[in-house]
């Protein structure tokens, strides 16, 4: 049952993927105060120990080309333990959406909005977010290329602004910590950015891609968004050296620490538009798939009527979640690595296996 | 407490209104499931009552498992 039937390209697709992979660089925080000046390695050792994890879901795309995750859920499982699969994937999307949600009302209140009421925040974004997914897919995903170029030029002329504040001693002393912080390090980089992408199992039978495209584009992406927090950490680093622990966002620091004389300083400000931007964007993903799934299971075919009454959910639901940044920093450092990867990794793996087993999909005979 | 009440109406006068129209009652099911609870979260933060916070409790089980890198 296709409740949506906008259709994307390959490239918007890939770019959405993107995205919203360089919206979780305000997460790359959570790593920063595991692994501090070697978190770029964190973020390496996780973007290659992810590449089998992009394969994998690639190739349920290749297998199952025309059914969303639920879908695959139903066809693998069964339609009970499918359904048990698919609610427990729902409350997955719905607390994804709404830890997003929350952290970018936090993000906003520190950064531009210090006055204003954090509820506000987050009632303005949904609001927005919810006229883009009344819309269907075509509209969530049609700035997504836009995202990633802007987010990508910002990078680079941050990268260029703090060339004279960078000293390569502060990656030195490297692989000086216990291993299990660089295994946690890596843990975290591959759940929190990176296996989030399950999401867009939702979302790929609305995507024109041939068998071949689905990989490239995949790859594409990952790398597109990967690059850029590799290159974020490794110019965090690079500025901040061992001190990136102590702070709550070190990009936001990295890039206070601009200073080309009275001409330009205060150059934070590029960074927090875009990440905005990004969180936003990715909050919107989450929002329309977390909608879609709640329609697929219900097998209700009109979804536009349950988009305000999920956002009032994702709002409240969200403010309950945790009680500040602090909390929400401690929790994604020790234990949300091992509540996401069942969703991300092992069902996935899991559905991949018993599907060959299976010898599934069974091809319909003419 | 009365804005989050004139929130929520316009909520349902914007969606749940087609949707009884239409006779959806599949479609009704599923914005209440959605509804009921966010207006009772949004009821209970805004008489100040703590709601336990569902990610930290499921923390603290996966530590008491030991399942954790505390």
């Amino acid at each position: 049952m296709r409740i949506d039937k906008g259709s994307i390209s390959g490239m918007q697709f890939m770019f959405a993927m993107a995205c919203y992979i360089q919206a979780s660089t305000l997460l790359t925080s959570f790593v920063a105060a595991v692994t501090t000046q070697d978190s770029w390695l964190a973020a390496l050792f996780g973007s290659l120990v992810c590449l089998p994890l992009i394969w994998l879901f690639r190739s349920l795309m290749v297998m199952f080309p025309n059914q969303n995750l639920l879908e695959i859920l139903d066809e693998v499982y069964g339609p009970v333990l499918g359904k048990i699969l698919g609610a427990a994937y729902c409350w997955f999307f719905i607390t994804l959406a709404s830890i997003n949600l929350t952290d970018l009302g936090d993000f906003t209140k520190l950064t531009i909005m210090e006055e204003t009421p954090n509820v506000v925040l987050l009632i303005m974004c949904i609001l927005v977010a919810a006229m883009a997914v009344r819309k269907g897919v075509s509209l969530v995903t049609r700035f997504s290329d836009f995202f990633v170029t802007v987010a990508f030029s910002i990078l680079v002329v941050s990268i260029v602004l703090v060339l004279n504040q960078i000293k390569p001693a502060n990656f030195l002393p490297i692989f000086d910590q216990p291993p299990i912080k660089y295994i946690q390090g890596t843990h975290i980089i591959a759940t929190i950015p990176y296996g989030e992408l399950v999401v867009f199992l939702m979302i790929h039978p609305n995507a024109k891609m041939s068998r071949r495209d689905t990989g490239r584009y995949l790859l594409w992406a990952f790398f597109l968004g990967g690059f850029t927090m590799l290159f974020i950490v490794l110019r965090d680093v690079a500025v901040l050296g061992n001190t990136l622990d102590m702070f709550t966002i070190p990009s936001l620091v990295t890039l206070r620490l601009v200073n080309l004389g009275m001409a330009l300083s205060r150059v934070e400000i590029l960074f927090v538009i875009i990440l905005i931007m990004l969180l936003f964007f990715k909050i919107m993903v989450l929002y329309y798939i977390s909608v879609l799934t709640v329609a697929h299971l219900l097998k209700i075919k009109k979804y536009r009527n349950l988009v305000l009454a999920l956002g009032a959910l994702m709002v409240t639901y969200g403010l309950t979640l945790y009680p500040c940044p602090v909390r929400h920093a401690a929790s994604a450092q020790e234990t949300v690595p091992f509540i996401w990867s069942p969703f991300e990794i092992l069902l996935p793996l899991l559905t991949f296996i018993v599907a060959k087993i299976r010898k599934l999909p069974v091809r319909k005979e003419m | 407490m009365i804005t989050v009440l004139i929130f929520f109406a316009l909520i349902l006068l914007i969606d749940l209104y087609p949707i009884v129209r239409r006779r959806s009652w599949r479609g009704a099911f599923g914005f209440l499931l959605l509804f009921i609870p966010a207006l009772t979260l949004a009821i209970l933060q805004q008489k100040n009552i703590e709601v336990p916070s569902l990610m930290l409790a499921l923390g603290d089980l996966l530590k008491s498992w030991g399942i954790s890198y505390r």
